[in-house]
Parts: structure tokens; sequence; C-alpha cells
């Protein structure tokens, strides 16, 4: 009996102990001259990073503002490859770039700078759920004290349960006939907690003193302390229960546990009581007196002066203005991370005692992939019926790293994560690889016909399978630039039934989807299912022209002496000629310019050369869309977790909000590597004939050295004139 | 905006990139005897082809503080020195160079020779890188087998 509570309580203390978690980093933010980023982005920066401003950045993490100036101290920070002391800065911007970045003090040029890390959360091994974990020396002292003088007097005495504390409960009871005293220890409180019972029976609270007594014979006072701090219940924010402390004090103050004020830390404290009847924002009358109660307390046990607790009575509850669910919350990329780590780590590893993570998030990213897709679903339900939900994932294009992750609608919310766990019919998605496949087997270029006619597939139920566009429409011959840009199913199915379906799945795989797809002929209409995650992974192998990078979320993870325990060093391999893949890129380059993806033009800068394809799902039920610039690359996917109809095309839905967040992102212009075995002709988009570019409707496309293509009738290209002419044309057309 | 003009304004946007815009490996941009409507021009746009950019200062220390390391026989750390340079500037021919002589060095083949190919790739007209590049990716190939 005893033997299997001590087991228990053992367990649950050892499945989260939180005396020293490994702390996790986004990427540092690289300042350097010609870098695309506003003065208002590094303020923005800089106070996340808990940066004070002054009137003269005079001590490591200040900085003060001009008009079109930023001087700053960094704090100094021990880097994977460098300890970087403290050093000033002053960066001066001009239209949203970093114009000049000067040594403050001597004004000398400075190639590159780094500021320190945001540190962006905390990770434990065994532990499923993510919390902000405070680690014993990140404990304020005051709260430490004030914890005992209000719930716990004697807990340095008492050995788990405090027979005093009872007695004088029991009599209260006896005296009111009513359970109504605890005089819970704090250990009894923590037992309490791991257990999630509030049912007061008296074998209940037999049980816990009893465990609580286990507990302290195993372990000391300040680990159990510690626990307590980062393990009480202290409110609910909708489905997520709030436990602990510091995710208390960045949920109700928006502030790190260390930088709360006195009648902060009381308040927080006042609450552990009830944290639903102390509720400061439902109840901020009591919750306002409980607090006050704390202040006198502390007073009366001499831990404050009274001139301080009368100072503190006096101010307000110092909540931030409403509760803070994201800037330093990232579930979604925080479970990408823990991934990461659990397949390449040893659990030994990963146990060991203050790890450091370094990781590829990018902050700025984040928010602004976090507000697209909350805005963009808002926005889209104005259309259609309420309840979309959404994900979004962001990686760079070279080095394949996760820049921002969005899990949810509600970005800040741990629940489902859709962006690893929403697995959906891709759609048209899957063309590009279907054209791809077509490519490599030499019978196709971009410039080849290809027809819109109806199709009919004996399938082995024994019914015919005949595929529809989604217009319903046939248009006949078509060069194969033009159906994949208008993403036209019928050419899709003919040229991918010609090459074989398991071609097109040999792409999927060595492009980088991990699993077997079975090469059924709806695989070429997009009929295999996968996550936001995996086709990122497949289309960051189209923007590295055929060269896949394993997708990434860790760059480093330094043991406690800072010591490198594992590097993800930057991998590659080229799995597809780039000529071939160069010549999809095209295709979706024409896509963003004319096809499916023309209507994202407005929300994009002008002259931004970007590459995407939409993908809708039968019914409406899925919108995808997947594109990517030179340097950025996107997924998104929108669409309601009961698999029921989103009403929304790729274009109408995830397009939308695809081309709002690559509008507020730096990017650069898409281009294309088109040398060596290609060249760069147009051809008429109708007939796929080539063309001189201003004779008729035409369209610029690669094509194989080695084919040589017909001419339109007409419109034979150069019209006779030679290059060199062309070019002098142009040139007098701009003087003049 | 018509063509010219866009044109014209692609190559500005680019200069102030720090990065000067060199005539497009493929196709020199057409000469138009009409003004069409800006939808048109940007369908009949040529593609946009790569260019050989100059090197910020940025980029240009983290180059020749991974040299340094490379020759203090520091190839790893001359690793992370050259991935920090290639997340600002991805298509600098000579950084991927450097990253495949220091995977070699580390005795990593099958990296330098898919580093000194994409160094090849993104050489332009720089015969010169292209030729080193190859060169390596001879020798790195010849450990593999």
């Amino acid at each position: 009996m005893v033997w299997q509570m001590d087991r228990a309580i053992t367990k649950a203390f050892e499945g989260r102990r939180w005396d020293v978690p490994a702390h996790v980093y986004a990427q540092p933010l690289e300042l350097y001259e010609g870098r695309q980023l506003g003065i208002g982005e590094l303020e923005a920066a800089l106070v996340q990073l808990g940066y004070r401003k002054r009137a003269k950045a005079d001590a490591p993490g200040t900085y003060a503002r001009s008009r079109a100036a930023i001087e700053l101290m960094s704090r100094p920070f021990r880097f994977w490859d460098e300890a970087q002391p403290a050093l000033d800065a002053f960066v001066r911007f001009d239209n949203d770039r970093i114009a000049s970045l000067q040594n403050a003090a001597r004004r000398v040029s400075v190639p590159i700078l780094r500021l320190d890390p945001l540190l962006v959360g905390s990770l434990f091994p065994g532990v499923v759920e993510d919390r902000l974990v405070t680690a014993p020396d990140e404990v304020p002292e005051l709260l430490r004290v004030s914890l005992l003088v209000v719930e716990d007097r004697r807990f340095f005495d008492h050995f788990g349960i405090d027979i005093r504390g009872i007695a004088r409960a029991a009599w209260v009871n006896i005296k009111t006939g009513q359970l109504r005293q605890g005089g819970s220890t704090l250990t009894q409180q923590l037992v309490k907690s791991y257990f999630l019972s509030n049912t007061r029976s008296l074998r209940r609270k037999f049980t816990e003193a009893i465990m609580a007594v286990l507990l302290e014979r195993r372990y000391g006072k300040d680990e159990l302390l510690n626990a307590y701090i980062n393990e009480i219940y202290l409110g609910q924010d909708g489905a997520r229960a709030l436990h602990g402390f510091a995710l208390a004090s960045r949920y109700h103050f928006g502030r790190p546990l260390g930088e709360l004020d006195i009648s902060q830390v009381a308040l927080l404290v006042a609450m552990v009581k009830g944290p639903g009847f102390y509720d400061p924002r439902r109840h901020p009358g009591r919750a306002l007196e409980r607090r006050n109660l704390v202040l006198a307390q502390l007073a009366q046990a001499g831990e404050i002066s009274a001139e301080t607790a009368a100072a503190e009575k006096k101010k307000g509850l110092g909540l931030a203005s409403k509760p803070v669910r994201g800037a330093s919350y990232y579930p979604a990329f925080m479970a990408l991370v823990r991934n990461q780590l659990a397949t390449d780590f040893d659990k030994a590893d990963l146990a060991q005692a203050g790890l450091q993570v370094f990781t590829s998030l990018d902050p700025l990213a984040q928010l602004r992939a976090e507000r697209a897709l909350s805005e963009g679903i808002a926005r889209l339900e104005k259309t259609v019926p309420p309840g979309l939900e959404g994900a979004l994932v962001v990686t760079s294009v070279n080095g394949a790293e996760v820049l921002a992750a969005v899990g949810g609608r509600d970005p800040a919310f741990d629940g489902f994560n859709r962006v690893q766990n929403a697995r959906r019919p891709i759609g048209s998605l899957i063309k590009p690889f279907v054209y791809l496949a077509g490519i490599e087997s030499g019978r196709y270029h971009l410039a080849s016909p290809v027809e819109d006619a109806p199709v009919s597939l004996p399938q082995e139920s024994g019914e015919d399978w005949a595929p529809q566009n989604y217009d319903k429409q046939f248009e006949g011959m078509m060069p194969l630039v033009r159906a994949l840009a208008e993403s036209r199913n019928l050419p899709a199915v003919r040229l991918g039934m010609a090459t074989g379906v398991e071609r097109v799945v040999s792409v999927l795989n060595k492009f980088g989807l991990d699993k077997n797809v079975s090469p059924f002929p709806s695989v070429l209409l997009g009929a295999v299912e996968m996550t936001p995650f995996e086709v990122a992974q497949l289309y960051n192998t189209f923007a590295n022209n055929g060269s896949k990078t394993p997708l990434n979320t860790v760059r480093f993870v330094l043991d406690e002496q800072s010591q490198p325990l594992n590097r993800y060093a930057l991998k590659l391999s080229q799995v597809s000629n780039p000529a071939d893949v160069v010549q999809i890129n095209a295709g979706l380059l024409t896509a963003m310019r004319r096809g499916t993806g023309k209507s994202a033009r407005s929300r994009l800068p002008v002259g931004l050369e970007v590459a995407g394809k939409t993908g809708t799902t039968d019914d409406l039920r899925d919108s995808w869309f997947a594109g990517f610039s030179g340097d950025r690359l996107a997924v998104v996917w929108v669409g309601r977790d009961d698999n029921a109809p989103a009403g929304l095309s790729g274009a109408a839905g995830a397009l939308t909000i695809w081309a709002d967040l690559f509008a507020r992102l730096p990017n650069k212009s898409l281009a294309l590597d088109i040398g060596g075995s290609l060249r760069a002709t147009w051809i008429n988009y109708q007939s796929g004939l080539e063309s001189d570019p201003d004779c008729g409707d035409t369209v610029p496309v690669p094509v194989p050295q080695e084919i040589s293509l017909v001419a339109e009738r007409g419109c034979e290209p150069g019209n006779g004139r030679g290059i060199g002419e062309r070019a002098l044309e142009w040139l007098k057309g701009k003087i003049g | 905006m018509n063509l010219k003009s866009m044109a014209l304004c692609c190559g500005f946007t680019l200069s102030l990139a720090g990065c000067s815009a060199l005539p497009a490996v493929t196709q020199p941009t057409p000469a138009t005897g009409k003004e069409p409507a800006q939808e048109v021009a940007e369908q009949a746009a040529p593609l946009p082809a790569a260019g050989t950019s100059a090197r910020s200062p940025a980029v240009a220390a983290l180059l020749s503080k991974a040299r340094s390391e490379r020759q203090d026989g520091q190839p790893e750390k001359a690793t992370v020195t050259l991935e920090r340079a290639l997340r600002i500037e991805s298509r600098d021919p000579e950084l991927w160079l450097e990253l495949a002589g220091a995977a070699y060095e580390k005795e990593d083949f099958n990296a330098s020779a898919e580093f000194a190919a994409r160094a090849g790739r993104l050489a332009g007209n720089d015969e010169a890188l292209r030729r080193k590049a190859e060169k390596l990716g001879r020798a790195a190939r010849l450990q593999i087998e």
C-alpha cells in the first residue's frame, strides 16, 4: 500500500523534474549594412529581448532611438562559436534597410553584429506539454518568501505534514461542522496538484498526507519548493491550464517573473488559494482585496516594511492590457524542436541538466505568420461559415531552416498542432511532381503540347474514373507550361498516365516524402495525404532546384559548459537534374504571373518574383498554397478539423494568407538558374510555338538547349532583327 | 508601369540592395513597339535570371574569417562561419567553394562534392571559379570511390 504510493508519487515527481531545464533560443538577430529591416522592427526586437530604452545606450541591454537611428549596447553572450562581449553600435536606417552599422563610440564601420538570442522556452525530457519553467536561480526571493509566509510558515521545519496546522484546521472544521480548512503544507498541495483531484474527502487527504511524507523523505526542501513554483495551478485560459508562476506571470503581466514588482508577486501568491475565485480579470475587487491581505501579512512577518506595504497596496493590479498568449509562446515550433531532438538525441543526452538549444526560429517571421493566419482566417470567415482552421510553416530556402510554425488560428493554443498533425489530401499541389516526372523521362519540356480533353480510366472496382477540370471545361491542346500554370487536371492525368504513376511517386519520395504511396491514378490529382510540414519539405526541394536539404529547426545543442553536443550541419543532396527542376519552377512562376496564383499580385510588392502552386480538394474541403521567393518558402493550409467543406479553393483561401505574409516578410526575388543545358525563349501561350515576345500572347520559358521549337507563323523570333539591335532599340526607348 | 520601366525598376532595386545587376545571362530585355498594359507586361516579362552580385561587407567579413579559420586548421569553425554567411547571401559561389573546401578537410567528401557542384552552378561567367569548383568536386568524388 505505502510502497505503491511511494512509487506513484516518485514517478510523478521524477516525471517533472524542473531543476535546470534545457533553454531554447530563437536565432540571433544579425545586424549588417544593407539588411532589409525597418527601425520599428529593430526596436520591437529589442523590446522583446527586454532591452531598456534610455537617453543613451550606456549599459548592456539598453538602447536609445532617434528618428532614423538606434544606438544600442548588446548584452554579452556565449554563442556556440565564440563568446561575444557587450558591444555598442550605432545603426542608421534608410527606407526599411540598415544604411550603416557603426561602432557607437568611435563611429567606425562594423561589418556585422549579432544580438543575444531571444529565450523562447524550456524543454524537459519526458514531458509532453510545454511550459514556461523557472530554474531555482531564476525564482525571485520575494516569491519564495511570500509563499512561505502565506501558505506554509513551517515549511522548513515540518516533514511533509504540519501537525499544528492540521490541529488548527480540524478545530475550525469541527466548530463549523464542515470541511472548510485544509491546513495543507506546500508539499501536500504539490501532491494534490500532481493528481489533479479536488475532492475533499478525508481518505483523499490521508493519502495526500502520506505521499507528502514520502516525497519529503526523498527530496530536499529546495527541490520541493521549486517543483511547487513550477507546478501549482494558477488559473485557466480556455482549454489551457496555467501551471506555474512563470507562465502565470507571462500570461497576466506580460513580463518574466524576475521583472515583477512586489504588488504583482503578491497578487500571484494571493491567487494560489483559489485561482478561479480570485481571478484578477473576472473578479478584480476580490483579487485586490486578497492581494492587499498578502501584502499585510508580508509586512507583519517583517519581510517588507510597513511603508512599502502601504505604497504597494495603493497600486492597481498591474495586469497586461489583455492576457499574453503569443509573444514568447510558440507551441507548434517547440513541437518541431522536440521532434528533432527526440530523433537525434538519446535520452541520456537530453536528460543532462542545463542544455542550451539554439534554434532557427525567427521571432519576427513567427509574429507575422501568426498574424497573417489569424487575420486571414477572420477575413475569410466573412464569406464562408465560421469554424475554419489553418496551419502555416515558413522556411528559408537555402538551408531549409524552419523560421516559423503556426499550428492553428489561435497560435498560442498548445492543442492540435496542424503543422505536423493535419494530414490532408494535397490536391493540385501534386502537379509539379507529375510534370517533373514527365520532364525527367525526357519526353516533355515546358513547350510540349499536352491535351486538355476528357479521359476515362478503368478502376479495380470495375467503374471508370473520369476526372474533370475544376471549371468542367476542355481547352484542347496547350503547352505544358500553361497546363501547369492554370492547373488543368486532364493534361496532368494524361501526362501522368503516359509517364507512369510510379515515377511520380518516386519523385515524391526522392524530394523528401518519407512514406509509401500506392501508385493509383488518383494520386495524379493529389489524392495523397500530407501534413503542411511534409509539403514544405517537398517544395523546398523545388526551391533549391532539386537539391534536397532536410527541414531543420535546431542549429546547435550545447551542454551546461557551453560545449557543443550536437550541430545540425547544412546537408544537401542533388536528387534531380537542376535543369529539369528549373523548368518546373518557371512553370510555377508563370502560375503566379498569369495562372492560378495571379490574384496574389495585388497583395505582393511590385517586382517581387515568386513561384507557387494552389491546391484544392473535392468539395472545397482543403485550401492549400505552397510557394517561394528567392529566399523564403511558406506552405499554408486552410480547412476544417472535421473535414467538412471549407468552401474555399486554394486561390480564394490559402493563397491570400500566403500573399499577405510574403508582403510583410523581407524577401529576395526568385531568380532562375538558366544556364548550361537550358536556353530561355518565348512561346505562344496558346499554341506553344516559338514566338517573338511582342507578337501575340507570349510567355517566356526555359527549354533544353537541344530542343528546336517550331516558330509561330508571322511571329518568328527576332523578326529578322539581331539581338544587339533589339537591345539598342530598347535602350533608345528608355532614353526617349 | 510598362515593361521597360519595370525592368529598370528591378535593376534599381537590386543595386539598392547592394548588388549590381548584371545583364540577364540569358536574353536581353526586348524592345516593345507598343505600350502594353501592366498585366501583359508582367506576363511576358523576361524570366528573372540569376546574376552575380557585389559582395556585401558583412559577407566579405565572414568569408575572410572563415578563410583564416581554415588556415588555422579549424574547418569545423569555418563551416559554422560560412553557414552564417550563406544565411545572408546564399548565391555567392565563393562561399560554397570555401564550404566545399572545409568539408573536404573534414573528410566529409559527399558534402564536399555537393557544395562544389553548387559553387559551379552559381559561378555564372566566372570561369576560374567554375574550374576550381569542378576540380575540387572531382577530387572529392575520387575519395568517395
